[in-house]
Parts: C-alpha cells; sequence; structure tokens
C-alpha cells in the first residue's frame, strides 16, 4: 500500500450530503410528517427519589384529542441495559421515580399542545423519599438506597499491574491530587426524537435519532417483547449524537408504545429542556490520582482511585469507569498500575456514553500531572512527554498491542509549529502555554460488553452499468461516515466517487453493524466496506481476464476502467463488464464482507489483561491563553494539534472533526459547560446559562495529521472524532499554570475557581 | 387593562414576555399587544430638550442610529450588547425597562444619563426619574392601567463621558453577570471630577446608584488609591444574589473590577 496514489482516498472531497443539508432537503425527524400521525409527550418525575403511590389517568384519557396514553401496565415492564446483568432501567416507572425527570407516563395527541394540557391532567401520587446527590456522600452506608441493593456501590472495578509499592519506591518525584470533572450536556444540534409506527401485522417502523440503529433495534425487540424482524430502525438524518444516542432513550421505547396503543404513527422529540434534564450526560467523576516518575522524567509508577456519579440507573458507568482504567494503563505504557474504580448510584439523571468515554476525564488528570512532574524536576514539559512517549510494536502491561503509533512525531509536529520554545522561554505576563498528550481507541473496542456489538459488515452491489450500492449498517450522525465509506468503496473498486449509492442505518435493508461511536466506523465499518469492495473488484477482475486476455494479477481497476497495469492503453470500462456479468452471463456481483474485529479481544473479567482495541490514535493540543487576573476569564489564544489518525481518508472531514472536538467540545469541557443542580434539578435547562462557547470566544486553530499508515486500518486509517476532544482541557490547565501559576483540578474552570486559587496561592 | 384587571400582560417585542410563558413562569389570560400602536418607535433628537425613544422603538434600530453613538456612547454601548442580533431585531427598549431584570443591559446606562420615563394612562401622564421606575425583579412602578410611553434623556454637556461594562462568560449572546455604568463630567483631562453617576446593573435587586461611590469622587481629583477606595464602596453598596451564573461574592468582586475599569477607560488616572 505504501506509495500507492490514490484517486479517491486522502482528498478534500465536499461531503456528499452537503447539497441535501445546506438546502434543508434532509429530513430531520421533526421534518417526517406520517399521516395521522400523533405528537407524544411524556411526564415526567418532579422529584429525585419517591415513591409512585397513585397513578390516575382518567381526566388525561378524556381530554379531546387524546388518543392514547400509557403507564407502565401497558409495557412488559422489562429492565434495559446493554449489559444485561446490570439492568435495572424501566422505560416508564411503576413503583418509584429516582431522578427528576424519570418518566412516569406518556400522551400521544393530535398535537402537542393538547398532549402537554393532558399531561396536567395526570395524578401522581408521590411519597417523597430522602435523595442523595454527591456521590461521596452516596457511597456511605447511611446513605439513602437508591435501589434494592446492599449499598449505592453499582459496581467496583479493582485492577493491578505491575507492583505499585515497587514503583513507589523507586520514583524520584511523586505527586498527588484530587481532580473533579462535571455533569456536561452532549448539547447536540437536533434534540433527540422518534417517529414510531406500529402497522396492523404487529410491526413497528421507527425513525430515530440513534448513532446505532442494529442495536436500537434489538433493543426495542427486548423491552417491547416482539421478535427482532418485527422491528425497522429506519435512518433519518442524526443533528449529532457525541454518544448521547448511543442506545435505547426511553422515548424510542414509549413512542412505541403509544403507536401500538393508538394505531397511529407517534412523534416525540425532546424539547431542549428535556435534553438538559433527561438525556444522558458525561460521567462525572472524583479521581484521586498519584504519579511517580524517575529522575530522568520516566514515569513508573500510577495509582488511581475514581468514583464515578453513575445516576439512578446502571447504563455505561462501569463500562466508562473501566476505560478511564484502560487509559490510566495505556498512555506511556506505565508499568505499575492500581485502580479502584467505584461507580457509584446517585438521584441524579443517568450518564451514558459522550465523546472519549471516561478518557477526558482521567486524561485531564493524568496530564496535569505530568505536567507537576516535569516542573518538579525541572524539565520542559514537552521533553518529558517525549521521553515517555508510547512507541510503535509495544504491548503495554495491561496487554494493549500498540501496532502504529506516531505520538512522539506529534509532539515534535505541536513544539515546532506552535513556536513552543520561544514561548516557554519568552513569556508574556498572564499569557501561557501547556501541552496535553491523547491516546484513545482508534478502532472502537472490546473493553464494553463482548464482541457482538464491535462487529461491522457490508454489501457491495455492482449494478450493470457500473454504478455501485453500498449497504452498511454503520451510521451517519453528521460526523462523515457515510462520505469516508463511500471513498473507501470507490477507491477500492477503481469507480468515481459519484458512481456510488450509499444506504446506511436501515435495519432491513442493511447487514448488521455496532453503529457510530468509539471512535470506530472508519475503521470497523471501512474495514468492512473495503473487504466487499475487494470482493467485487475480484469477480470484476476475473471476467475482465478473458475480455483483456490477462492474467488476473496484471489487471488493475481504476477511474472506471480495468486495464493491464502498465499498458493503459489496453483496458475495458467497468460498466462493460459490470454489464456483461449482469446481462450476458446472468450473474450480477455482490460482495459482502463482515469484520468481527479480530485483532482485539475482551479483556480478561478478573485482571482486566487483554487488548481492547485493534488500533490506537495519538495526538497532542498545545494551548496557548491569556488570563485576566481580576476577573479571572481564561481567554484561549491558539491551539495547535497534531495528529496520528493513520491516514486522513478525508482530511477535511478529519479536519472538521478535530475542528468541533477541540474548539467546542474541548474548550467548553475546559472552561465552561457544567450542568448545575439544586436538590437534582437542572438549573440550566437553556443555552442562556448552559455555556456552550460560541464563534466569537473560540480562537485560532492549526491542525496536522501524522500518518502512521496503520497496517490493520483501512488504507491505513484509524479513528479521529474522540481524540479530538480528549487533551483540550488539560491542555488549557496547564497553559493556565503557565501563565499565573496555579493549578485548577476542578472542571471547568471557572473565572471563579482561578480567582479562588490565585487568592490561596497570595 | 382595567377591563382585564391585572389578567392581561402587555405585548412589545415578546423577547421576554413569550419565553417566560413557555417556561410556564407566568400565565396572563389575555394578552395586549401594543406593537402597532403608531408612533411609539421614534427616535427624536432636539438640541435643546436632548433624545426623545418611543418605548416600541427597536433595540436594533437604536443601536443603529448615529445620533446615540455619536452623542450618547454610553447607551450605544449598552444596546450593542444587548441579547443577540436576532433578538434586538425584535426587542423594544420599553420591553426591556419594563421586564425589570436587574440584568437589564439599558438601565444602567439610562439611569447614568440621568433619563427619565414617561408613563400614561390610570391618573393621567407623569414623568418618573427612571432610577425610581424599578421596585423589584420583575416590578416596576407602573400600576394596572399604565404603559410606559416614552425615555427622555437630557443633554449630555461636552465634559461628560460616559461607559458601560458588562461582565460575562462568553463575549456575547450573555446575560451579565454584573454590569456596570459610568458617567462622569471633568473639565479637562487631569481636572477634578464634577458629577459622577455610577450605576450597578445584576448587582441589586434593581439597577442601582452607588449612591456614596459617586459622593467620594466628586470634586475629586482621581488618583489609584481613590479609585481602590471608590470601586470598594459601591461593591460594598451592592446587593447581590448567588445563582446560576454567578455567587454573590464574586459578584461584589466585579462591581470593584469594573467601577475601576470604567474609570480608568474614562479619565486619566
Amino acid at each position: 500500500m505504501e506509495g500507492r496514489e490514490f484517486t479517491v482516498v486522502g482528498k478534500k472531497l465536499p461531503r456528499i450530503d452537503a447539497l441535501a443539508k445546506v438546502t434543508g432537503e434532509g429530513r430531520f425527524i421533526s421534518d417526517i410528517q406520517l399521516p395521522g400521525m400523533l405528537y407524544g409527550k411524556v411526564l415526567r418525575s418532579p422529584l429525585a427519589h419517591a415513591k409512585i403511590l397513585d397513578l390516575d389517568i382518567s381526566n388525561a384519557e378524556k381530554l379531546p384529542g387524546v388518543k392514547a396514553v400509557v403507564t407502565a401496565k401497558d409495557s412488559p415492564r422489562k429492565t434495559f441495559c446493554i449489559y444485561p446483568n446490570l439492568a435495572n432501567n424501566l422505560i416508564l416507572q411503576d413503583t418509584k421515580v429516582r431522578y427528576v425527570g424519570d418518566q412516569v407516563a406518556a400522551v400521544a395527541a393530535i398535537d402537542e399542545n393538547i398532549a402537554e394540557e393532558a399531561l396536567d391532567l395526570i395524578k401522581v401520587e408521590y411519597q417523597e423519599l430522602p435523595a442523595v446527590f454527591d456521590p461521596e456522600e452516596a457511597i456511605k452506608s447511611s446513605a439513602p438506597r437508591i435501589h434494592e441493593e446492599e449499598n449505592n456501590v453499582a459496581a467496583y472495578i479493582k485492577r493491578q499491574f505491575g507492583n505499585i509499592e515497587d514503583g513507589f519506591a523507586r520514583s524520584d518525584v511523586i505527586v498527588e491530587g484530587r481532580f473533579k470533572s462535571p455533569s456536561v450536556a452532549h448539547c447536540c444540534m437536533e434534540p433527540r426524537g422518534c417517529v414510531a409506527s406500529f402497522d396492523l401485522s404487529g410491526k413497528l417502523t421507527i425513525w430515530s435519532t440513534t448513532q446505532t440503529p442494529h442495536s436500537l433495534r434489538q433493543e426495542l425487540a427486548e423491552v417491547l417483547d416482539i421478535p427482532i424482524n418485527r422491528v425497522r430502525v429506519m435512518s433519518a438524518y442524526v443533528g449529532g449524537a457525541f454518544g448521547s444516542r448511543m442506545f435505547m432513550d426511553p422515548i424510542d421505547a414509549i413512542a412505541s408504545l403509544l403507536s401500538r396503543k393508538s394505531g397511529k404513527p407517534v412523534r416525540i422529540v425532546n424539547t431542549r429542556e428535556e435534553e438538559f434534564i433527561s438525556s444522558r450526560t458525561r460521567y462525572p467523576m472524583i479521581i484521586e490520582l498519584k504519579t511517580g516518575a524517575k529522575k530522568n522524567g520516566k514515569c513508573v509508577v500510577r495509582q488511581a482511585k475514581v468514583i464515578t456519579d453513575n445516576g439512578a440507573y446502571n447504563n455505561l458507568g462501569s463500562s466508562v469507569t473501566g476505560n478511564a482504567c484502560s487509559k490510566l494503563c495505556q498512555l506511556y505504557s506505565v508499568p505499575n498500575i492500581k485502580f479502584d474504580g467505584f461507580v457509584v448510584y446517585t438521584n441524579n439523571v443517568y450518564g451514558g456514553a459522550c465523546r472519549g468515554y471516561g478518557n477526558p476525564q482521567i486524561t485531564f488528570a493524568m496530564e496535569t500531572q505530568m505536567d507537576e512532574i516535569a516542573v518538579k524536576l525541572g524539565m520542559d514539559p514537552a521533553e518529558i512527554r517525549l521521553i515517555n512517549a508510547n512507541r510503535p510494536n509495544t504491548i503495554t502491561v495491561s496487554g494493549c498491542e500498540i501496532t502504529s503509533c506516531g505520538l512522539t512525531e506529534c509532539i515534535e509536529e505541536t513544539i515546532d509549529r506552535s513556536g513552543w520554545k520561544m514561548k516557554k522561554s519568552k513569556k508574556r505576563k498572564n499569557c501561557g502555554i501547556g501541552m496535553a498528550v491523547v491516546m484513545h481507541g482508534g478502532s472502537g473496542g472490546k473493553f464494553y460488553w463482548g464482541d457482538n456489538c464491535h462487529i461491522s459488515s457490508a454489501i457491495v452491489k455492482m449494478n450493470n452499468d457500473g454504478t455501485v450500492d453500498v449497504l452498511t449498517g454503520s451510521k451517519e450522525i453528521g460526523q462523515g461516515s457515510d462520505t469516508v465509506l463511500a471513498q473507501i468503496a470507490a477507491e477500492e473498486l477503481g469507480v468515481l466517487l459519484e458512481d456510488i449509492n450509499i444506504l446506511s442505518g436501515d435495519t432491513d435493508a442493511t447487514p448488521p453493524c455496532g453503529g457510530a461511536w468509539g471512535s470506530r466506523q472508519t475503521f470497523t465499518a471501512g474495514i468492512a466496506v473495503k473487504s466487499a469492495a475487494a470482493d467485487v473488484r475480484r469477480q470484476l477482475l476475473s471476467i475482465a481476464t478473458d475480455m483483456l486476455e490477462a492474467r488476473i494479477d496484471d489487471l488493475e481497476a481504476k477511474n472506471g476502467m480495468i486495464s493491464i497495469k502498465d499498458y493503459p492503453e489496453k483496458a475495458v470500462p467497468i460498466s462493460t463488464v459490470a454489464s456483461v456479468s449482469y446481462t450476458h452471463l446472468g450473474t450480477p456481483i455482490i460482495g459482502k464482507s463482515i469484520n468481527n474485529d479480530p485483532w482485539s479481544s475482551t479483556p480478561d473479567p478478573v485482571t482486566g489483561f487483554g487488548n481492547v482495541s485493534s488500533a490506537y490514535s495519538f495526538g497532542v493540543q498545545v494551548a496557548e491563553v491569556e488570563v485576566d487576573t481580576d476577573t479571572g476569564i481564561v481567554r484561549p489564544v491558539k491551539i495547535t494539534c497534531a495528529y496520528d489518525l493513520g491516514r486522513a481518508i478525508n482530511p477535511l472531514l478529519a479536519k472538521g472533526q478535530v475542528v468541533g472536538g477541540t474548539l467546542s467540545m474541548g474548550l467548553g469541557y475546559a472552561l465552561t459547560e457544567n450542568l448545575v443542580r439544586k436538590k437534582g434539578k437542572v438549573q440550566n435547562i437553556s443555552f442562556l446559562d448552559y455555556k456552550i462557547l460560541t464563534a466569537l470566544d473560540i480562537c485560532d486553530i492549526e491542525c496536522v495529521f501524522v500518518e502512521t499508515n496503520d497496517g490493520r486500518g483501512p488504507f491505513g486509517a484509524k479513528g479521529i472524532g474522540e481524540p479530538a476532544m480528549i487533551p483540550t482541557a488539560a491542555a488549557i490547565s496547564n497553559a493556565i499554570y503557565d501563565a499565573i501559576g496555579v493549578r485548577v483540578k476542578e472542571l471547568p474552570i471557572t473565572p471563579e475557581r482561578i480567582l479562588k486559587a490565585l487568592k490561596e496561592k497570595s | 387593562m382595567n377591563q382585564f384587571k391585572g389578567k392581561a400582560k402587555i405585548l412589545a417585542g415578546g423577547t421576554d414576555l413569550l419565553v417566560q410563558m413557555k417556561r410556564g413562569k407566568i400565565a396572563p389570560e389575555y394578552l395586549i399587544n401594543i406593537k402597532n400602536i403608531s408612533d411609539l418607535d421614534r427616535i427624536e433628537y432636539d438640541v435643546n430638550r436632548g433624545l426623545t425613544i418611543g418605548s416600541l422603538a427597536l433595540i436594533a434600530d437604536l443601536q443603529e442610529s448615529y445620533t446615540i453613538r455619536d452623542r450618547f456612547p454610553i447607551l450605544h454601548g449598552a444596546l450593542s450588547q444587548l441579547g443577540t442580533q436576532q433578538v434586538r431585531n425584535i426587542a423594544t427598549i420599553g420591553g426591556n425597562l419594563c421586564n425589570a431584570s436587574p440584568a437589564a443591559e439599558t438601565a444602567p446606562a439610562l439611569i447614568a444619563l440621568g433619563a427619565s420615563a414617561k408613563i400614561v394612562g390610570h391618573g393621567g401622564e407623569k414623568v418618573v426619574k427612571l432610577e425610581d421606575f424599578f421596585v423589584e425583579p420583575g416590578k416596576t412602578v407602573l400600576k394596572i392601567g399604565q404603559i410606559l410611553i416614552e425615555i427622555q434623556i437630557p443633554n449630555v454637556s461636552p465634559d461628560c463621558k460616559g461607559i458601560y461594562l458588562k461582565h460575562a462568560l462568553r463575549r456575547k449572546l450573555e446575560t451579565a453577570i454584573v454590569g456596570v455604568a459610568v458617567s462622569l463630567s471633568t473639565d479637562f483631562e487631569y481636572g477634578p471630577v464634577k458629577e459622577a453617576n455610577i450605576v450597578l446593573g445584576a448587582a441589586a435587586p434593581i439597577p442601582k446608584r452607588a449612591l456614596k461611590a459617586e459622593q467620594l469622587a466628586k470634586g475629586k481629583k482621581i488618583d489609584q488609591h481613590l479609585l481602590n477606595e471608590i470601586a470598594s464602596v459601591a461593591s460594598e453598596e451592592s446587593s447581590p444574589i448567588t445563582d446560576v451564573r454567578a455567587t454573590a461574592e464574586y459578584r461584589r468582586e466585579m462591581v470593584k473590577v469594573l467601577v475601576k475599569r470604567a474609570f480608568t477607560e474614562l479619565i486619566k488616572i
């Protein structure tokens, strides 16, 4: 593959859905109008913890225009969670509510106003119970129990590699600290929503803002107690997901129940307020971290105690905490590790996947401490990272096989491009520069729940005019996966990009795929599409051998032609070969591929040892900030990044990931974003007070890609989606230290925290 | 309005009212739309009487007025920092004042300019100083049956300069954590302060003049030491709350910072 010239891959091509998006032709959930469609609304608990004593829906049912009211009684009352053994959530609660926003009943009516009015007519008698919101309180034996369990610890994850006593004994420098990270919202441009429609045969068709259509199909079949082939999840355009739509939301199932009961299609779309109150959040963590290093800067031991606020129900709390541990072991390949992770129930909304999956939380702690160690040793923070950087073809103490790795090159690129050395030596008052590194799975991984969510498959069909249909189970959610997968198919087949018709997300038409999570679609779905396309290409070339009187190995497909290598004039159009195959030989060409990611394995459940991902992506961000020491306001000035993403299939889209991840999610996580709750009730339920940064607040960004050409990835590619946001908070925090000499170890780094730290320093 | 006896609300731009209704914070039975009353959106300048603004004048139109930009820069500054362009396009100055948010952008600037409010309706017509217009958050002196129809701003003497500073996390699209309007008149650049108006926004239940701080400044040549004192006194005069945007302690600190910055912008210290 090295040295091969590409025609479609590696090109800065506009996304294939650009026109549909800019003209408004693309249909999102709120654009879907079906004949007779009803509007659903969900009655949510106003209390954080209460028994449901009585629920009376009779008045709501009588309201003219109301077509169905559902409660837990209308559902099979099956608990759900992607880990079946941890399932303790219901789509509609029947005996207890456990957070403000928990769903109790729902209404479908002929318009939204009537549906809202009907909600007011539902009478719920609650008996309020003592509630607990702070995970450090909830973990105590005296805390109110949220579930019928011995205590509020939903999971305990213990990992030990090497020998930490020995590690600390051999350390010349030891730093310790306590780091806190907030609950933040994904802030997708499009709120979560769905349109569910049962037909008379009992088959459900649902359009959903899901990022994992095939998983949603299984989950809905499970909670509705119907066979999987009675559920069809349909693709719609999705305005962002970032992990929040990784799995079923109760509204997907509630809309389905309402449709079944009313006999009509039902649409439920969250209000922005509901997005803030009842959608998944990033898991907040309290991390106590202790790191030891040798005099030469080499990091030799890490010990972490993590308390994760699981919220009211199990979802991905233990998996996200496990991934934080995974990164603790992987970054810089530290040989001695101890990890104790407590995943604790509280009466807050339950969390979910959120771009980075535990890694932004632990990276903030790890990369702050790397800076602290550098300061203690009198070393350049960039130098200490070069010393510790992961290397290609190494195995971590936890069993991760790092194959391609361009971390050293990334660090060097950012040092050069940011003017690091000059800026470190010539300091301007209240201005600072800081660096942070990220290592993340670049291919999804198997640390989650077993292998079946991690497969990808594809079918590629060649039509008799040489055009191509690509069927993939993956999901376009705005990240550009349809474009990237079409580029991969076009490159592999030797056809033009416009000859590709790609269908993703329709579970009746596409083969199984885990979907969009874990920065995995370019890698895993890409491999599946590439292999299926290669299957088609082989069939085409085989037919062309007779037409060109050549051996198959001597043929190549490029730019819509099959030709003899080195004799481009001896060629036949792919369309002719396709037509011959389809029409004359009666053998339409179809290729298929299933990629079950054979290089990765689920870690040992007891020890945690295993190679969780097939590929690892790396990156570096250098942040420059200016701090107003009177007001505590931090202004980002510039961010310089370098990322090892194996190969940029589409540099335009890859850069889009980095820009969005860094300047929006990364800076917001670092500086402003925080769901503020009072007794479990979210106080900032609009964008006026939930502060995502605007175009006026962000800064310049420079981004360069280090292409290490991964041996396993399609055309050498690895994932970039999550790594884009992970190191920003740490880089900003380190830059603040460089500017004003204080470290704020709680995110977001608000002006008040800056002033407090300055006061403590003086 | 009399007919509906408190069950009605007046609708002007609707950028505050409709949001509050949507959130379920208020549920008026009637809305009285005054958008179509002609002539209430005028912006008039007279060399003798000063500036007269109809209460339905749009924030965006006021922001674009050259008269305001050139002769009342303190007001121009406040208008430019109000909400977003989309909000400014439909919000009215009367609405911004009658909504009586402690954080309303235009109030501190107008009070610093010595503006008055003309009220008509039940009980005839009267003019009140804008600093006496606000009663508590969400409440003004307007009684049922009265509306604000005009804001009157006296001419600014040539030796007077003013500025409105807003502190918030984001550069735009924000509610003020604290807003401070200061206007000062001096004979010459280094001369003593003849008149000082210091008005605090989002730092008390209503937009509030820091009268003691003003007194401290009056007649004095301001140096760094005195400015620190003025700022501290202004901060003591504030009575902010803790909410989702900031703590009271931080707000008090920001009053200090903004008062100092405003003075430093306006005169040589």
